[in-house]
C-alpha cells in the first residue's frame, strides 16, 4: 500500500521538472503576449509606459485593411499548397513504394528541398524568378514567349510564392506519407488482387480508405505549419507587390517590430492563435465524432 | 663511446635545434614587442551595422583602427529592419550588448526622443564633432527639451558614419553619345531617360518600387520635396497637418510613375535597390536613383561591366523649386545602459573615425566618408572619386524625411500605399488620400497638433 502511494507520488514529482519547463516557454510567453494586446506600449526617457487601453486593439482589426488582406492570403496559400502537397507527397510516396530498394536514389533526391536552408530558397527563387536574369524566363524566352514578372504582377505574384512553398514543403508529407504507405498491410492489397481489382481500383478501395487517417494527419500537420508562412515572403516579396503576398504572419512582423507596435501586434497573434486553436479542435470533435 | 658519424648526427642536430630555438626566442620577441607597440588601451566593443553598399569600406576601415590601436571593434552585420530591431531590443534591455549603435537617419528620432542614448560630451566633455565632419541638417544634435535637433541648443548625440544621400547615376558614356544634356528637371530627365529607352538591351531608368522597411518611400521623397510638397505642413514650427495628399504630391507621385511606365521595365513594384544596382552596372539600365554608397560597385571590375562610365548628378526638380535629395545618412551613437568602460571605448572608435586622415583613409578603402577633408580636397578630383563633387553641391540641398519618432509607423504606411499605387492596385490620387488618412491617425495618437487636407480627386 505505502508502495502504491509512493508510486503515485513519484509520478508527479518525476514529471514536475518537465511541466515546468512547459509552462515557463509556453505558458508564460502566452500569457504576457495576452497581457500585452491590452495595452500601449511606448518608450520614452530610457524607460516603459504601458497604458490599459481594453479591446481597443482588437477593435483595430476589423479596419486594418492589410490584415484582412493577410488573412484572405494565407487562407488562398495554405489550402493550394497543402492540397498540392499532400497530393504530390502521396504521389511520390506510392512510387516510392512500388519501386522498393531502387528507390533509394529517389527519397534522397526528393528530400533535398526541405534540407536547404530557407534564406537559401529565397535566394534561390528570387534569382530563377528575375525577368532579367532568371533561368525561367530564359526557357520561357526560349518558347517564343515574353518574360513575366513572376514577383512585380500581382496577378502572379501569389502564385508564384506557393509553388516555392509547394517546392520546399513537398518532401514533408512526402516522409509522413511514405512511413504510413510502408506500413500498409500487403495481404489486402493482394487480396483485391486476386479478386480482379484493377490497379486504380485497388487504390480507390483499399490503399486510399487505409491511408486517409494519415492523408488527414498530413494536411492538419501542414495546414498549421503553412498558416505560419513567412521566410519565403520575407525573403521574396515583402508583402508585395501591393498586398498581393500579404500573409499574416508578415503583417504580424510589420505591426509589432518595424513599426513598434507592441500591443496591436499581441493581439493580432492573441487573435490568430485562438482561431487556429479552434480549427484543430472543431476538427478533433468531428473525427472523434467520427469515429464514433 | 659513441661512433663518430652518431656524434657528427648528434651534434648538427644540436646546431640546428640550438639555431631554431634562438630564432624562436627572436620571433617572440619581436611580436612581444609588436604586441605592446599596439598594445589594447580600451575595452573590447562590439557595433550593431546593417548589411548594405557601404559595409565593406566601414568594415576595412575597422581593420585599419584595430590595427593601429591594437583595440578591437566586433561587427555585428543584419539586414536593414533586423538592425533596428536589434538596436531596440538592445537599448531596451538592463544592459546592451552593444557599445555602438549604426542609426539610421530616418529611425534616430526615436532613440534621441526614447532617451536611449548618452550624449557625448557625458562621456568625454572635451569631446567635439570634427569641424570638418558634414552636419547633415544638425542631425548629431537633439534638444531634448523642444524635442527637435538642433545644432545650436542641442547636445551632441552621435557622429555621422555613412552620408547616405541619393544621387542620379547616369552613363555619361551614352548621354555623350546621344548629345544629351544633364537635365535640371523631371520632365528633362524623362525626356532623355525615352531617348535612352530601348528594351530589353536597356531600360532608360529604373524606378525602385518594391515594398521594403523603407524602399519605394525614400525614392519618392525627392520627387515630392522638389515639386513643393511634403510631409507634414510645418513640422520644425510644430504644425503636423498632414500634406502629402496635396496636388503638389499628386504631381510628383505622377511623374513618378510616368518615369518608370514610359522609360523603365514593364513593373517596377518588385525592383528594389539591389536590383537598381544589379541592373546599372551590367548595363542593363541607363540611369536610376541611388545612395552615394552605392559609387563603389560601379567601377569595381569585379561587379561591374561598365567600369569608368557612370556619371553622377544631382536630383532634377521641378521648375522653380529645388533640387531636394533625401537624407538617408547613418548616426553611430553609444547606448546608455552600458558600462562607462565601453562607452569610453566606443568614443574612442569615434574620435578616430572622425579624424581627416582617417576619413581620407575610409574613402580610399570603398567606403562613403563623411567628412569635407575628404570630399573638398585633391583626393575628391581623382577620376575614381568623381561622385565626391556632385556630393557637395547636393549635401546642402538635402532634406530629412521627418524627425518624429513615429517614423517606423509613417514609413509602413508610406511603403504599402507607395508600393500598391506603382503596382497599379490603387490610384494615385485615392492612394494618398489613404495615405494622409492614416499618417493623421498615426501623429494624432501621438498627440501633435495635426490634421488632413481635403480630399484629392
Amino acid at each position: 500500500m505505502a508502495i502504491q502511494q509512493y508510486n503515485k507520488k513519484i509520478k508527479y514529482v518525476i514529471l514536475a521538472p518537465a511541466v515546468l519547463f512547459l509552462v515557463a516557454l509556453t505558458l508564460l510567453p502566452l500569457l504576457n503576449l495576452v497581457l500585452v494586446s491590452f495595452n500601449q506600449v511606448s518608450w520614452s526617457s530610457g524607460r516603459s509606459t504601458w497604458r490599459f487601453v481594453g479591446f481597443a486593439n482588437y477593435l483595430k482589426m476589423g479596419a486594418d485593411s492589410l490584415l484582412g488582406a493577410g488573412v484572405r492570403n494565407t487562407a488562398v496559400l495554405v489550402v493550394v499548397a497543402t492540397s498540392v502537397q499532400v497530393a504530390l507527397g502521396l504521389g511520390l510516396a506510392l512510387m516510392c513504394s512500388a519501386l522498393g530498394r531502387r528507390s533509394r536514389l529517389y527519397r534522397a533526391l526528393f528530400l533535398l528541398p526541405i534540407l536547404v536552408p530557407g534564406i537559401i530558397i529565397g535566394a534561390i527563387w528570387k534569382l530563377m524568378y528575375s525577368p532579367q536574369f532568371g533561368v525561367i524566363n530564359q526557357i520561357i524566352g526560349l518558347l517564343g514567349f515574353d518574360p513575366v514578372e513572376w514577383l512585380g504582377s500581382p496577378a502572379t505574384a501569389l502564385g508564384a510564392v506557393i509553388v516555392v512553398d509547394i517546392w520546399h514543403w513537398t518532401p514533408f508529407t512526402f516522409l509522413l506519407l511514405l512511413a504510413a504507405v510502408e506500413s500498409l498491410p500487403v495481404d489486402v492489397a493482394e487480396a483485391a488482387k486476386i479478386d480482379g481489382a484493377s490497379t486504380w481500383q485497388e487504390f480507390r478501395h483499399v490503399t486510399l480508405p487505409m491511408l486517409m487517417p494519415a492523408i488527414a494527419a498530413t494536411a492538419a500537420f501542414r495546414a498549421i505549419t503553412a498558416s505560419k508562412v513567412f521566410d519565403e515572403i520575407f525573403l521574396l516579396t515583402a508583402g508585395g507587390p501591393g498586398t498581393s503576398t500579404e500573409v499574416i504572419s508578415y503583417t504580424i512582423y510589420q505591426r509589432m517590430f518595424v513599426q513598434d507596435n507592441a500591443g496591436y501586434g499581441a493581439a493580432i497573434s492573441v487573435a490568430l492563435i485562438f482561431a487556429v486553436a479552434l480549427i484543430i479542435v472543431v476538427m478533433l470533435t468531428r473525427r472523434t465524432r467520427e469515429a464514433a | 663511446m659513441r661512433n663518430i658519424e652518431g656524434q657528427a648526427g648528434r651534434h648538427w642536430w644540436q646546431r640546428a635545434a640550438l639555431s631554431m630555438r634562438l630564432g624562436l626566442v627572436a620571433l617572440s620577441l619581436a611580436l612581444g614587442l609588436s604586441g605592446v607597440a599596439t598594445a589594447r588601451t580600451v575595452d573590447d566593443i562590439t557595433l550593431v551595422i546593417n548589411q548594405s553598399p557601404w559595409l565593406d569600406g566601414f568594415a576595412k576601415l575597422v581593420g585599419v583602427y584595430e590595427k593601429e590601436t591594437g583595440n578591437k571593434v566586433a561587427l555585428d552585420v543584419n539586414p536593414y529592419a533586423g538592425s533596428l530591431e536589434k538596436q531596440r531590443n538592445a537599448v531596451r534591455a538592463n544592459t546592451s550588448e552593444y557599445a555602438l549603435l549604426i542609426i539610421n537617419g530616418i529611425f534616430y528620432a526615436e532613440m534621441y526622443h526614447g532617451g536611449f542614448l548618452e550624449p557625448l560630451q557625458n562621456i568625454d566633455p572635451n569631446f567635439k564633432l570634427d569641424p570638418q565632419i558634414y552636419s547633415f541638417d544638425e542631425t548629431p544634435y537633439y534638444d531634448a527639451a523642444k524635442k527637435t535637433v538642433n545644432a545650436k541648443t542641442g547636445k551632441l548625440m552621435t557622429v555621422p558614419v555613412n552620408p547616405n544621400i541619393t544621387l542620379m547615376f547616369y552613363r555619361k558614356d551614352l548621354y555623350e553619345q546621344k548629345g544629351l544634356k544633364i537635365p535640371e528637371t523631371w520632365d528633362q530627365l524623362l525626356a532623355n531617360a525615352k531617348a535612352l529607352n530601348d528594351p530589353p538591351k536597356i531600360y532608360g531608368i529604373v524606378q525602385r518600387g518594391a515594398r521594403g522597411a523603407i524602399s519605394v518611400t525614400w525614392d519618392f521623397f525627392p520627387y515630392l520635396m522638389s515639386y513643393g510638397g511634403s510631409l507634414f505642413a510645418n513640422e520644425k514650427g510644430g504644425d503636423f497637418t498632414v500634406t502629402l495628399n496635396s496636388p503638389q504630391a499628386l504631381a510628383a507621385l505622377k511623374m513618378y510613375l510616368q518615369l518608370a511606365r514610359e522609360a523603365g521595365p514593364k513593373n517596377v513594384a518588385s525592383v528594389d535597390q539591389a536590383e537598381q544596382i544589379q541592373l546599372l552596372v551590367t548595363g542593363r539600365a541607363a540611369q536610376a536613383v541611388l545612395p552615394i554608397a552605392a559609387y563603389a560597385q560601379m567601377d569595381d571590375p569585379n561587379k561591374s561591366a561598365v567600369v569608368g562610365k557612370i556619371g553622377y548628378m544631382n536630383l532634377p526638380h521641378a521648375p522653380g523649386f529645388p533640387s531636394a535629395p533625401s537624407l538617408g545618412h547613418w548616426l553611430a551613437g553609444i547606448p546608455k545602459n552600458i558600462t562607462n568602460a565601453k562607452k569610453q571605448a566606443a568614443l574612442a572608435f569615434l574620435a578616430w573615425f572622425q579624424q581627416p586622415r582617417n576619413q581620407l583613409k575610409y574613402a580610399e578603402l570603398g567606403g562613403s566618408p563623411v567628412s569635407a577633408a575628404a570630399f573638398e580636397s585633391e583626393f575628391a578630383n581623382r577620376p575614381e572619386n568623381r561622385y565626391m563633387k556632385t556630393v557637395v553641391r547636393a549635401l546642402p540641398m538635402a532634406r530629412q524625411l521627418w524627425t518624429v519618432p513615429e517614423g517606423a509607423q509613417i514609413v509602413a504606411v508610406m511603403e504599402v500605399g507607395l508600393n500598391r499605387i506603382v503596382a497599379g492596385e490603387l490610384d494615385p490620387a485615392k492612394g494618398l488620400n489613404e495615405m494622409a488618412a492614416d499618417i493623421e491617425k498615426i501623429v494624432a495618437a501621438a498627440g501633435y497638433k495635426t490634421g488632413k487636407l481635403p480630399q484629392l480627386k
